[in-house]
């Protein structure tokens, strides 16, 4: 049933989830990189979306033959469940598949069953129907509520298994999708996104790519501990993560994480690690050449979208002890605003007028050339919590900028020693380290020199594109050949 | 980096939850993996897997290079499943939420007020009604009121809830449309069918015509305003028709053409008003209002034929024989407020009930009791209403009346439950026979009774059902 076709060109089905190419930034300028980046390739993209009905936000280059999306709240899939036997026979598999859930000693069950749902979804079964059945209800409900299992504790009310098999139908839904035939299946997330390409592989032999940039299983778990559900709910659903985790791990042919930092989680989660291999993000040097002289005022520039991960409000507490010292200093925040982020960024504002340094800190709001953003400062900051392999910080490398970053994801792994790197979440640390900088102009020559040479050997994006490439064609002549030539890059001045 | 998708429309979870302070331990010297159990302990206490708690050491900031510096553990995995392990289990309780179904008792009496008021245009319009009897010796132009009356009864029941469909996507302007036509074709229905009833029954046509096509007007333009929630303004609206009606029926002023004409003065400003709420109403669209496909009209079958059954039914009581007995009407259309009200009652209920009981069996039996004490405050109102307008407007006594209402009350109510829970064709499916025995003679304590008991069972094992709820 596999393989590509002889003689035509390679195809490519690049699953997302909430990115491309519906999306601006992150993730999506990744994929249109690459996307960009192989003229010679066939791509499709499957993207798992909210109601469907988004727009695209990327103007897509020939070589994208179609766009297809799976939606996980748009209409209720039509379909009717099955009854008698047949609705018993499924309910006695989704039970074993929800006690996979629950608890551990049951984990081998959930690979089969994930697959026989997803048989039963694209064998005409309405995967829909049959979870909103009572029977359903009642097999979560009698399950979970068994003195053996941790939930049983916790008192699961009915609404709790409402709620339950609500979240789980709908995150579900990507399996009734029909999965790519054919090619390479390539998920640029975790997640959702690997659903069509577990079902690609399991049921058409498709070679399944696996890339990680943030870890999709770490942002579930911190994004449940404020959601508005009781401990059975969030045990169930975040099982379902943690169990799709392991299933992607373990059945991707190749997980390539953007650094190493992430690695440990998907060693964590089950994957074998001869077959997980680091792949940088890069940038195209063309676009980002050096940025020239520094600003006449000592600047300290930032960009990024205004957030809470983004953690400005350590940025801008450390600027306010620099310029204790170096009263002359600014600050230039460079960044839109997204949608529902109000709130944060009026909290930003407050802190400002309350550490009383207004007059030196400008939110400048989205630029159109972001290069500018990193010319405009004597040093580029970046003060995340959470990254995966940063653009902006290889960017502000690239433009031969001296960086004060945080130490977070695979920070240390980009800048190496060519900038200074500061544990997160402190101010004082961050605001020493930018005073050394912007005291020694000699030391910022320096460094920001160093900065592009590593860009330019590392973390260019015609390096990332052509490992892409290869790995495309590895794959499809021999998927399980790949791991042997898993290698991982070797880094100069970095220890991680 | 990655973005991700929430699994549910509207479901809003913060990517990174507020660092966790920093504890101040006593003594100074702090023993660091107390000061990690003691900073972690809330997260691990409610944490899922050990995994989540590694997330949450990671996203405080806490790198491993700390962790083995501070806390003499490998990494955050080591750290977080030492946490775990020592952490006794706590389950926090979410914030409560409040029932959604908590509508105030005085917005469900308005709705019972004007769905009653428009009756007072009857002595209002006596003048144009008057005229030969009707077949069978019933009043002139009953047949004509009648017919117009049901079918704009029924259609606006099937309008309202295909509105309901649109507005709940957000579709204002296909909702405004649907509206738009939707009257129109009601008030050409309500006259058509006046036309046809009145050549076959009633004798001089003329104004009795009139009086029905002004009635299917008023019916379109009030099913807006009660379909958008303009009950205020219809209530204002009805105002000049129904205190003048009311003065009439009370005896206070003679009736005369020149006071019927404060029926048009009403019909105008109904009109008027639903216009403004329709524009109102397109305005709410933002620009992508397409897209989605219509939801299909065999949806809003049933309540029409329900509404439909509902008129036969609550109409048949008031045409006994050859003579017009409105008082059981008007008890049940003005108790429909009530009924409203202790729908609502019985869906708060069941919300707590959902997250009160912890097996199937646990919420049936919360179902079945909610069902028979919704019911049951129902019937209470419905028995004083009747008899108090029992009483006033015909001098009926109390019990002979009750028998009657009583059972066709009980199958009312409970039909309307039914239909707000998705079983829409079940209780059409009961009604319209029930109605089709009314009007082929059966008596109504049998129809009401029999229907009662059918609906009951039905709703007893279905409402007990929590999937019926979600």
């Amino acid at each position: 049933m596999n393989g590509p076709v002889k003689n035509g060109p390679v195809e490519v089905t690049l699953l997302t989830e909430g990115t491309y190419p519906y999306v601006h930034g992150g993730v999506s300028v990744w994929c249109d990189q690459l996307v960009r980046g192989m003229p010679d390739v066939r791509f499709h993209v499957l993207g798992i979306t909210g109601s469907g009905r988004e727009p695209h936000v990327w103007k897509l280059p020939p070589q994208v033959a179609s766009v297809s999306s799976a939606p996980l709240w748009g209409p209720t899939p039509q379909g009717s469940a099955p009854r008698g036997r047949g609705l018993r026979r499924f309910l006695a598999g989704y039970e074993r598949f929800l006690l996979a859930l629950l608890d551990v000693d049951f984990e081998q069950y959930f690979a089969d069953e994930l697959y026989e749902l997803a048989e039963f979804a694209l064998t005409g079964g309405s995967l829909t129907a049959a979870l909103r059945t009572e029977g359903a209800l009642r097999s979560l409900q009698s399950l979970w509520s068994r003195p053996f299992l941790a939930t049983h504790a916790a008192r699961p009310t009915v609404q709790d298994a409402l709620q339950a098999t609500d979240l789980l139908e709908h995150a579900l839904r990507p399996l009734a999708v029909q999965p790519p035939s054919r090619g390479v299946a390539h998920a640029v997330t975790g997640g959702l996104a690997v659903l069509p390409g577990l079902t690609a592989r399991r049921f058409h032999g498709v070679p399944l790519l696996l890339s990680e940039h943030g870890i999709y299983l770490r942002e579930r778990y911190l994004s449940y501990r404020t959601a508005p559900y009781r401990w059975p709910v969030k045990a169930l659903i975040l099982g379902f993560f943690r169990m799709l985790a392991t299933e992607g791990y373990r059945g991707a042919d190749l997980i390539t994480p953007c650094n190493r930092y992430n690695r440990r989680w998907e060693e964590r989660g089950g994957c074998d690690p001869e077959r997980i291999r680091t792949i940088y993000n890069g940038v195209d040097p063309g676009l980002f050449p050096y940025a020239g002289p520094e600003p006449e005022t000592p600047t300290l520039s930032w960009a990024g979208r205004v957030d809470p991960i983004k953690d400005l409000e350590t940025l801008i507490r450390a600027y306010a002890l620099v310029r204790a010292e170096i009263p002359e200093v600014r600050l230039r925040l460079f960044g839109g605003v997204p949608a529902g982020g109000e709130a944060y960024r009026e909290r930003l504002d407050r802190l400002v007028s309350e550490l009383g340094v207004g007059d030196g800190v400008v939110f400048e709001g989205r630029i159109d050339t972001v290069r500018h953003a990193y010319a405009a400062g004597s040093v580029v900051m970046l003060s995340s919590i959470s990254e995966g392999f940063p653009f902006s910080l290889i960017e502000a490398m690239a433009c031969g900028r001296a960086t004060v970053s945080t130490d977070v994801g695979g920070v240390r792994e980009a800048v190496g020693d060519t900038g200074l790197v500061v544990p997160p979440r402190e101010p004082e640390a961050m605001a020493r380290a930018t005073l050394g900088l912007l005291r020694q102009p000699q030391l910022r020559q320096e460094l920001g020199e160093a900065a592009r040479n590593r860009v330019l050997e590392q973390f260019t994006l015609e390096r990332t594109v052509t490992t892409f490439r290869n790995l495309y064609q590895a794959l499809l002549d021999d998927p399980r050949a790949t791991p042997s030539s898993a290698t991982e890059p070797v880094l100069a001045g970095c220890r991680v | 980096m990655s973005a991700t998708l929430e699994l549910l429309p509207g479901l809003r979870l913060s990517p990174l939850p507020p660092p966790l302070p920093r504890p101040a331990l006593p003594g100074g010297a702090a023993d660091p993996a107390e000061e990690a159990a003691v900073r972690f302990s809330g997260i691990a206490a409610s944490a899922v897997h050990p995994f989540e708690v590694a997330a949450a050491i990671e996203a405080d900031g806490v790198t491993d290079r700390q962790v083995q510096r501070d806390y003499g553990r490998m990494d955050a995995f080591e750290l977080a499943e030492e946490l775990y392990a020592d952490t006794p289990r706590d389950y926090p309780e979410p914030e409560p939420v409040p029932s959604p179904w908590n509508a105030p008792l005085s917005a469900s009496l308005l709705r019972g007020l004007v769905y009653a008021l428009p009756g007072l245009a009857f002595p209002l319009g006596r003048p144009l009604l008057r005229g030969p009897a009707d077949v069978g010796g019933l009043p002139h132009g009953t047949f004509a009121l009648a017919a117009s009356l049901l079918l704009c009864w029924g259609w606006n029941q099937g309008l309202a809830h295909h509105t309901h469909l649109w507005l709940g996507r957000g579709r204002y302007r296909a909702a405004e449309r649907g509206l738009r036509r939707g009257v129109a074709a009601c008030a050409g229905l309500g006259t058509a069918g006046a036309l046809i009833a009145g050549l076959l029954t009633g004798r001089e046509l003329g104004p009795v015509l009139l009086f029905c096509a002004g009635q299917s007007l008023y019916m379109g333009a009030s099913c807006v305003l009660l379909v958008l929630g303009c009950e205020r303004g219809l209530l204002c609206a009805l105002a000049p028709a129904a205190l003048a009606g009311a003065a009439v029926l009370a005896g206070l002023l003679p009736g005369s053409p020149a006071l019927s004409s404060l029926l048009l003065c009403t019909l105008v400003l109904v009109a008027r008003r639903a216009r403004r709420a329709l524009r109102a109403c397109g305005e709410r669209a933002e620009e992508d209002d397409g897209g989605e496909h219509a939801p299909g009209l065999r949806a809003s079958l049933p309540h029409g034929l329900f509404g439909l059954a509902m008129a036969l039914l609550t109409l048949g009581t008031a045409l006994r024989g050859s003579h017009v007995d409105i008082a059981p009407t008007v008890a049940l259309t003005l108790s429909m407020g009530p009924a409203e009200w202790l729908l609502y009652g019985y869906r708060s209920r069941i919300h707590h009930a959902l997250r009160a009981a912890s097996s199937s069996r646990a919420f049936a039996l919360r179902s079945v009791h909610s069902l028979f004490l919704g019911l049951g405050s129902y019937l209470g109102v419905l028995a004083v209403l009747g008899a108090v307008l029992g009483a006033f407007l015909a001098g009926i006594p109390f019990g002979p009346q009750l028998a009657d209402l009583m059972p066709l009350g009980a199958a009312v109510w409970t039909a309307l439950l039914l239909q707000a829970l998705g079983s829409a064709w079940t209780a059409a499916g009961v009604c319209v026979p029930a109605a089709a025995a009314t009007l082929a003679g059966v008596g109504e304590t049998a129809v009401g009774g029999i229907s009662a008991a059918v609906l009951l069972l039905f709703a007893c094992a279905t409402l007990g059902r929590a999937t019926v709820h979600r």
